[in-house]
């Protein structure tokens, strides 16, 4: 990835983050996710938004209600952005990005039953 | 004999001979220990290649080391071919994010992509990969395009 793209991509991010930091989407207009437009269900990632949003207010026990997938997630991605080499063999074991994937099918599941 | 092994893109060792068996060796797999010059392909090395000797081998003249100077600052990086992004980051992101079908089966192609590279189908896992990096373009063309619907909905 060049480096320009890293800049614009960091900047989008930040952009992103700032206006999860003023704005509350529960109560103004913020993207929804359509899965659940449609559907009425959550999707494994509904409620990041407002977690982020409650992240930043320092609500963190709202944040876990609202998407305790993103406490999991958030490191994950971390240690695969960081990617460092002693966990690399578990990293990019052969199971790991499939448990992964079925955690997050699993979780979809799950919410939507019980929660 | 302690044996090193050049596997998942790490260096992993030093086994036995007799553990190798329960590892996901290939004749390709790059292997060490003292007495070789320099990383050998485990079929072509004479304490490994015993392992293969039932599978079809390349008739390769086994080649000493032009530089085993050289070999030995360096010797795993030219064993195999880098590992071509699996886009988890991306695909991790995407899911939590914009949440597309699209996302979701980019974990999986970047998984399997990995997979094959660990089991040393280099040629495979780039396809994959390939594979992953147009998915995960569609997840954010799709999470552009729901944004406006989305606010329109809101309305």
């Amino acid at each position: 990835m060049s480096l320009r793209l890293k800049v614009i991509l960091a900047a989008v991010a930040a952009g992103l983050a700032a206006w999860l930091a003023l704005v509350d989407p529960v109560t103004s207009p913020a993207p929804q996710c359509i899965f659940r437009r449609l559907t009425g269900y959550d999707c494994p990632g509904c409620g990041t938004q407002r977690a982020i949003h409650a992240i930043f207010r320092g609500d963190i026990a709202s944040a876990w209600d609202f998407n305790p997938a993103l406490f999991i997630a958030a490191p994950l991605i971390i240690l695969y952005l960081a990617d460092p080499p002693r966990l690399r063999r578990y990293l990019y074991s052969t199971p790991a990005p499939f448990i992964i994937a079925a955690a997050i099918v699993a979780w979809w599941i799950f919410r939507n039953i019980f929660l | 004999m302690k044996i090193w092994i050049y596997l998942n893109g790490v260096q992993q060792g030093p086994y036995e001979l007799a553990q190798l068996s329960q590892l996901p060796l290939r004749p390709d797999t790059p292997v060490w220990y003292d007495g070789l010059p320099q990383w050998t392909p485990a079929a072509q090395a004479p304490a490994t290649a015993q392992m293969f000797a039932d599978a079809f081998a390349p008739a390769q003249a086994f080649q000493p080391a032009a530089s085993v100077q050289q070999q030995a600052t360096a010797p795993a990086s030219e064993c195999a071919p880098a590992r071509p992004s699996t886009y988890f980051v991306w695909s991790i992101l995407l899911t939590l994010l914009c949440c597309t079908p699209f996302s979701i089966a980019a974990i999986i192609t970047g998984a399997i992509s990995n997979s094959k590279y660990n089991s040393g189908d280099f040629a495979g896992a780039q396809r994959m990969s390939a594979a992953t990096e147009w998915l995960v373009i569609l997840s954010i063309v799709f999470g552009i395009l729901a944004l406006p619907l989305s606010l329109i909905f809101f309305l």
